[in-house]
């Protein structure tokens, strides 16, 4: 560059800024402008390597203009800008409803928020849609003033499809589970794992657990919350005043305190440490480690304590018990059942009864109803309006008597005698403890040591029965006081 | 199938309602004279109507004769206290496809009920 030409240029400074994002002219404040040329702009700029395009030379054009008539600002000029990149979006998935992992259920229809229900773990069937996915959208990349490209940097996250998850292969995009479990999405990989682990507790962070697979706690339950299952729980803690439901077994290795409250409802067999004051009815059978106090048991299994005590409350179980107490020194009341449940024979009786009345009212309603239809042709509009309402009101209570036999019957296929109705004792049986075997039941007014079972047995060659205690050890028989028992 | 049922007794109504559902019929419009199941039928279109004789404010063959204007198909059982052959052929002649005398049992309302359907279908 000669003189002439570096005495313009020391009228201003070019510049690239902003990661090359932006050219500038900077105008010198105290020299005289008047020699600033476009072509030495430019020529500044190209030296600077900053691209000069059509916009860039109407942008040195536009500062000449306003040197030229005094408007020039001392501000730096922008004579030339990049484009800056567009960033592109993570792979995602769009959840179907209700199934996004992230979600916590808030309010219920009356604005109230259930926090029981908030944050529950979502488990899903075999087959379900998961959502859709969306596939990434790449970036688009920037130019800086010099021509270069700009990217944003960012490396893009893809969906990764883990255990049990599949991608449908038809152009929907659509997520499936190919087996039922939990689903997990977690750093963009998305699995459904089949069992559901919980760490600690179900309380208030968990809510209330409602699975299609195995779940297994690790914690305890707090009370008042639900665990719910299709197939088995485990729980490695405490169950408090909660409620648990399974399909399958339940484990809890730790004890159940119901309060009074607590319930479970089993379809296999229910193994806990101990269980006080709780409902359980399970399907399968009922083994207790230690201490059963002051609870409602039904099994249709067995019942089994054999290191364990029942103190208070009521025991059936269908199939037979062997524990090692019975009752305690206390005196408490201790009611044990094995064969027909009493309650069910009690509440037969009750339909029976029913039926019976409704029957009879049946039967004087159809005689009330007979002649009239005699003399249907006799009848007036009014009348026969009268009959059509009190034929249907007759119908009604044949369906009620109808509804009352299916009740009796669906009773009747519960209530069967089971042959090893047995309860067997393995230490010791206190006082004020009631047997009942097949509504026959004798009350022990003296505690009795040692090892023995009570059963029922048909006395001599009478339709009569009797209950029986065996003594395990010397193998003698006595026979105990019993009565029929009555709810 | 969408049954309208026009009685203006809501007890009569309610008897038709359970037989209905016996036989799985549960999607039920009810009205409680003609001129109600006029209206009614302008915005929706049953596929069976069961209509008493003696309502207030348009009686049951009027709503018979009036529906018969505009719709030929549509079928019409008439469930109604009047026993009288002429008025049974009246009834038939105003275009109803079958006729139900109260007091009527289940079994025969729900007998003429796929009676009717059975013809019409045919």
């Amino acid at each position: 560059m000669g003189d002439a030409a570096a005495a313009k240029s020391r009228c201003f400074d070019v510049s690239v800024t902003d990661g090359g994002m932006r050219a500038l002219v900077q105008l010198r404040v105290d020299v005289d402008l008047s020699s600033v040329e476009q072509a030495a702009v430019i020529d500044a700029l190209k030296d600077s390597k900053v691209q000069v395009t059509e916009s860039v030379t109407a942008r040195v054009d536009e500062l000449i203009e306003q040197i030229q008539s005094g408007s020039a600002s001392a501000e730096p000029f922008v004579v030339a800008e990049g484009s800056e990149p567009e960033e592109g979006q993570d792979a995602r998935v769009e959840w179907s409803e209700g199934l996004s992992p992230e979600r916590g259920r808030d309010e219920d229809d009356s604005g109230r928020v259930n926090y029981y229900e908030r944050h529950s773990i979502l488990t899903v069937e075999e087959g379900a849609v998961l959502g859709r996915f969306v596939p990434a959208v790449q970036a688009k990349a920037g130019l800086d003033v010099r021509g270069n490209a700009v990217s944003s940097g960012r490396k893009l996250q893809d969906v990764v499809f883990g255990e049990n998850v599949q991608l449908v292969d038809d152009g929907s995009q659509a997520i499936v589970a190919t087996a039922a479990g939990c689903v997990v999405y977690d750093k963009f990989h998305l699995s459904v794992i089949s069992i559901l682990e919980i760490e600690g507790d179900v309380d208030f962070e968990t809510g209330n657990i409602d699975s299609a697979i195995d779940v297994e706690i690790h914690g305890g339950v707090q009370d008042l919350f639900t665990v719910q299952s299709r197939k088995g729980i485990q729980i490695g803690g405490h169950v408090g005043a909660s409620t648990l439901k399974a399909d399958g077994d339940i484990v809890v290795l730790g004890g159940i305190g119901g309060k009074e409250k607590g319930t479970v409802q089993v379809g296999g067999t229910l193994t806990a440490k101990f269980c006080g004051e709780v409902t359980i009815r399970s399907d399968g059978d009922v083994v207790i480690e230690k201490e059963t106090i002051n609870s409602e048991i039904t099994t249709d299994g067995v019942f089994r304590s054999t290191r364990g005590a029942v103190i208070g409350g009521w025991v059936h179980a269908h199939q037979g018990m062997e524990v090692a107490t019975l009752g305690s020194d206390a005196g408490v009341k201790t009611r044990v059942s094995v064969g027909v449940d009493p309650r069910l024979r009690k509440h037969l009786l009750e339909i029976e009864e029913q039926m019976r009345q409704r029957g009879e009212v049946a039967e004087n309603a159809d005689a009330m109803v007979a002649p009239l239809m005699a003399a249907i042709e006799r009848l007036t509009p009014e009348q026969r309006e009268q009959a059509t309402k009190l034929i249907d009101k007759v119908q009604g209570i044949h369906d009620e008597v109808a509804a009352l036999d299916q009740q009796r019957q669906s009773l009747l296929d519960q209530i069967k005698p089971s042959a090893s109705a047995v309860v067997e004792v393995v230490h010791e049986l206190w006082p004020n403890t009631t047997v009942i075997i097949d509504g026959l039941a004798t009350t022990f007014r003296d505690g009795i040591r040692g090892h023995f079972s009570v059963a029922r047995h048909q006395m001599g060659d009478t339709n009569g029965w009797e209950l029986i205690m065996t003594d395990k050890t010397s193998g003698s028989v006595t026979p105990l006081t019993s009565f029929r028992f009555r709810m | 199938m969408k049954v309208l049922l026009v009685d203006d007794s809501r007890t009569i109504r309610n008897i038709q309602k359970n037989v209905l559902a016996q036989l799985g019929h549960t999607e039920i419009l009810e009205a409680g004279d003609g001129v109600e199941a006029l209206t009614l039928l302008e915005s929706d279109t049953p596929d069976l109507v069961l209509v008493d004789w003696n309502m207030p404010n348009m009686d049951g063959l009027t709503l018979v004769e009036k529906i018969r204007e505009t719709n030929t198909t549509l079928p019409l059982v008439m469930v109604t206290t009047e026993a009288e052959k002429s008025r049974v052929l009246e009834a038939i002649n105003a275009g109803v496809n079958n006729y139900v005398v109260k007091p009527f049992t289940a079994e025969m309302l729900s007998g003429k009920i796929e009676q009717t359907l059975a013809k019409v279908g045919a």
